[in-house]
């Protein structure tokens, strides 16, 4: 290493000196300046402008989705935007129903934009919008990046007063990364149409512990409570800490990419994460016991995205949705969506919209029939089939 | 696979790497595959293009060689043009040329019907059609003799640094440095690292952000956009042609002295010229060579009368404006250079001795900005896809009008400040009074080490999302 330097001294000074200040640099911006600089400094470069002006529109009530102290977001009411049409609930019907019973079945449906259908689905493109009938009124309440957490606590604060029959909840392809997490960005920094906060729950010596959140720690962004806070709680706070530190310089940043290479490959031989996967459990066998007692069912669909879907080498390393559904049919009743789509026999592109997350309304239509006929959902569903009047 | 993507950095470390563990020999034919595997990433289906031409002129060269009548020589050398411009003329100029035969006939009311044909342009056809040719050429002038190897002589007509855009490499100051032994040299990899360093941030820093940002939303909505906006975009563009071929040539030349083989120059400060005819010697230095060489001196370039000398000229530009690009803007752009090259000729021999003559030989800022402005008033028609849009374009430069004003993000004039810091240095270099080495004094040398790694620095936040293709690209 001696020699190799005074080669570079005596041959290449200036790629020498280069080298030098370029290290010199990186170690000081990785390792001197987070501990120097204010932390609000770096979030102030870390969100997007596009973020900032996203968090100002949802604080201010504007846009798809408004503030909620308990579940964090929620559905704008009547809102009526090209496809996309909500009630006085925010729930995308394709009748207009009251909260109180009138002697028809009711199906109501929670999860995220996968159960909620997306920009692209009219009302009655959605799953619920195939299933409503004269008899049945089915009211949706997916909501944007809703996860399992939120879920439950929307059902305990304001589905449960709808009192439905029957609750089909979406398990999302990946259900469990999000319930470590509190606040969006540090999760998912492209995500800046919602760098929302979110409450979960924390799992610890055997205590399920609720931490909820309020949409107005946001404001003014960024804050030092919500930072602590952050640090405290969120699980993906440790991204934000290396973002400070390998962001800035070449050399930090082009490691720190290659270490997310290599962790996403390395994750194909490692099993999932116990804990998380416990506490989803936890949280679908809390749902389902609150419901039960409400007089409630709950049906579960886990919705693959199109990588799950197609499989590949990569599925054959780690099936993670095959996993988790294997462990959670035991207990649950989970419909297998991926199932019905393979045996469908269509294609990807029919099935998936270009954001391979969503569904096309063919799909939807097709989960809609699994759901009637499926013995899980009970009589509920079966009853109205004969009346079913479907577009 | 474009020198400024993730792709390039991974293929040519590899092969740099393996390059250096290789015999010379083995050296050769590992650069030879490499170079193929690099024009296969573009499009695999046209490697035969670059096969047809390399086997056509090394066997021609050879026929050349052997050949004493002069007939005959002229007669392979003329079939080796034939084959090499044929191609050129079918992918590049066929559509063109029916394009404008129809517009010309229906201009004379006469229906034709006839159709362009679906051909889709090779990378950088121009480039290596020429620089293939070019060995013929110097073999029928005596000035070189034909290689044996074939593989040699392939591995010079697609040497991967330089095979899409230049620079324009001749056989004669190439192929003896494949023949010659190699040896790493850490002065020589110094020099190639930095420069493709630098060529990589004119590219991406200062040419993908003035087009992304400045130029590319002004040329194609020049009705929506304010007088002041017009001649800055005239401006940005002339900026980032310069960077982005620049860049690309200091990338390919820094690509090639990594790998021990010296390229020629292709600019020299272009935007310091004080006059048309200084400009062409800073600008596109291979290009312009070739064709002073192969075309104007064959047309007896200036040892004859002043207006056969201002034929010579006019054709010559017209050529290499035609070279740009099959649009009657590149045609109109090269004539219009090649006449302001005449008339300064002209110009010269009149004032020469006169009082004006005296004024302007001292007023070299007024030559300047008068040159500067001919040539970025020109970069108009190049930039633009038609007559009628550049007609357009002119007509709001300099009739007042009313229009959108970009908020332009802070790196657009971050760019033009990183532009004139490197016209800045080349000014004092080719200006300063004390013409010692003092670029390696210490201080200087770390001054000069910062800015490496504040260009680092700038190409990790600077760049913008997605690949831009490098303009010279599609001629």
């Amino acid at each position: 290493m001696f020699r190799f330097w005074q080669r570079l001294s005596l041959d290449a000074p200036l790629l020498k000196r280069v080298l030098l200040v370029w290290i010199g640099l990186e170690l000081c911006v990785a390792f001197i300046l987070p501990s120097v600089l204010p932390t609000r400094w770096y979030f102030d470069l870390y969100l997007p402008d596009k973020a900032v002006e996203s968090t100002h529109k949802f604080l201010a009530g504007e846009g798809y989705l408004k503030p909620d102290v308990n579940v964090g977001w929620v559905n704008q009411s009547n809102l009526h935007e090209h496809h996309w049409q909500t009630d006085q609930f925010g729930a995308r019907t394709t009748a207009t129903y009251a909260m109180e019973r009138n002697g028809r079945g009711r199906v109501l449906f929670a999860g995220s934009s996968m159960i909620n259908g997306g920009h692209l689905a009219s009302n009655a493109e959605t799953i619920s919008g195939f299933l409503a009938s004269n008899e049945l009124e089915t009211m949706n309440f997916g909501t944007m990046l809703h996860e399992m957490d939120q879920v439950l606590i929307y059902y305990r604060h304001y589905l449960k007063q709808f009192q439905p029959d029957l609750l089909v909840v979406g398990i999302n392809p990946d259900p469990v990364s999000g319930l470590k997490n509190l606040y969006i960005p540090l999760r998912r920094p492209k995500e800046v149409y919602m760098p929302y906060l979110k409450p979960r729950f924390e799992y610890k010596l055997g205590v399920l512990a609720l931490l909820s959140v309020d949409p107005q720690w946001l404001s003014p962004l960024p804050n030092q409570q919500l930072l602590h806070i952050l640090g405290e709680h969120d699980a993906y706070y440790g991204r934000f800490e290396r973002y400070q530190r390998t962001h800035f310089m070449p050399l930090s940043r082009s490691v720190d990419y290659l270490r997310k290479q290599f962790s996403r490959v390395s994750k194909l031989w490692q099993g999932s994460d116990e804990n998380a996967e416990h506490l989803l459990e936890l949280l679908m066998q809390l749902l389902i016991n609150e419901a039960a007692a409400a007089g409630t069912k709950v049906v579960f669909l886990a919705m693959p995205d199109a990588a799950q879907f197609r499989g590949g080498w990569k599925q054959k390393l780690h099936d993670d949705y095959g996993d988790r559904l294997a462990r959670l049919k035991k207990r649950y009743p989970v419909i297998d969506v991926r199932k019905l789509f393979r045996e469908s026999g269509w294609r990807q592109k029919q099935l998936f919209q270009a954001d391979r997350v969503h569904y096309q309304p063919a799909a939807n239509e097709l989960i809609a029939d699994a759901l009637r006929q499926s013995d899980l959902s009970c009589h509920i569903l079966h009853s109205c089939q004969q009346q079913a009047v479907r577009q | 696979m474009t020198f400024a993507s993730k792709e390039y950095l991974f293929f040519f470390v590899t092969v740099l790497v393996l390059y250096w563990l290789l015999s010379r020999r083995r050296q050769n034919h590992m650069l030879l595959v490499a170079s193929y595997v690099f024009y296969a990433a573009w499009d695999w289906r046209f490697l035969s293009l670059i096969i047809i031409s390399t086997l056509v002129d090394h066997y021609v060269g050879h026929k050349i060689c052997d050949e004493k009548r002069t007939r005959i020589r002229k007669l392979w050398l003329t079939s080796s043009l034939v084959i090499n411009l044929s191609i050129l003329f079918y992918f590049k100029y066929c559509n063109f040329f029916i394009d404008s035969l129809q517009g010309m006939l229906q201009g004379l009311g006469i229906e034709t019907g006839l159709q362009t044909l679906n051909i889709i342009l090779p990378v950088g056809i121009s480039f290596y059609t020429f620089q293939s040719l070019s060995y013929s050429l110097d073999i029928y002038r005596g000035k070189l003799t034909p290689h044996k190897s074939l593989l040699t002589f392939a591995t010079f007509v697609a040497f991967f640094p330089q095979l899409v855009a230049g620079p324009i490499v001749r056989a004669r100051e190439f192929l003896y440095q494949l023949d010659a032994p190699r040896k790493f040299h850490w002065a020589t990899f110094e020099d190639g690292a930095l420069r493709f360093l630098k060529g990589l941030f004119c590219k991406v820093f200062i040419a993908d952000n003035l087009g992304i940002y400045l130029v590319d939303p002004v040329f194609v909505d020049t009705a929506g956009h304010s007088t002041g906006m017009l001649w800055l975009a005239m401006i940005g563009y002339g900026v980032q042609i310069y960077a982005d071929f620049s860049g690309y040539s200091n990338m390919a030349i820094g690509s090639a002295k990594m790998l021990g083989f010296s390229l020629p120059e292709n600019f020299n400060f272009p935007y310091l010229a004080t006059s048309i005819v200084d400009f062409w010697r800073r600008w596109h230095l291979t290009m312009s060579r070739f064709f002073r060489d192969y075309v104007y001196i064959s047309l007896g370039g200036n040892q004859c009368g002043p207006w056969r000398n201002f034929f010579n000229v006019t054709v010559t530009t017209l050529i290499s404006g035609l070279w740009h690009g099959a649009n009657w803007t590149f045609v109109i752009w090269g004539g219009l250079h090649g006449l302001l090259v005449s008339l300064t000729h002209v110009w010269q021999r009149l004032t020469d001795g006169s009082v004006i003559g005296q004024f302007l030989t001292k007023a070299w800022w007024l030559r300047w900005a008068i040159t500067q402005l001919a040539v970025m008033l020109l970069w108009v028609v190049f930039r633009s896809d038609s007559m009628v849009s550049a007609v357009d374009f002119y007509t709001g430069l300099f009739v007042v009008q009313q229009g959108a004003v970009l908020a332009l993000p802070a790196i657009v004039w971050l760019a033009f400040v990183a532009f004139l810091i490197e016209h800045g240095v080349g000014w004092s270099q080719e200006h300063s009074s004390d013409k010692s080495d003092n670029v390696s004094a210490r201080p200087v040398m770390w001054v000069r080490a910062g800015v490496y790694v504040a260009m680092m620095v700038a190409l990790t936040h600077g760049m913008p999302s997605g690949q831009t293709p490098f303009i010279y690209f599609q001629f």
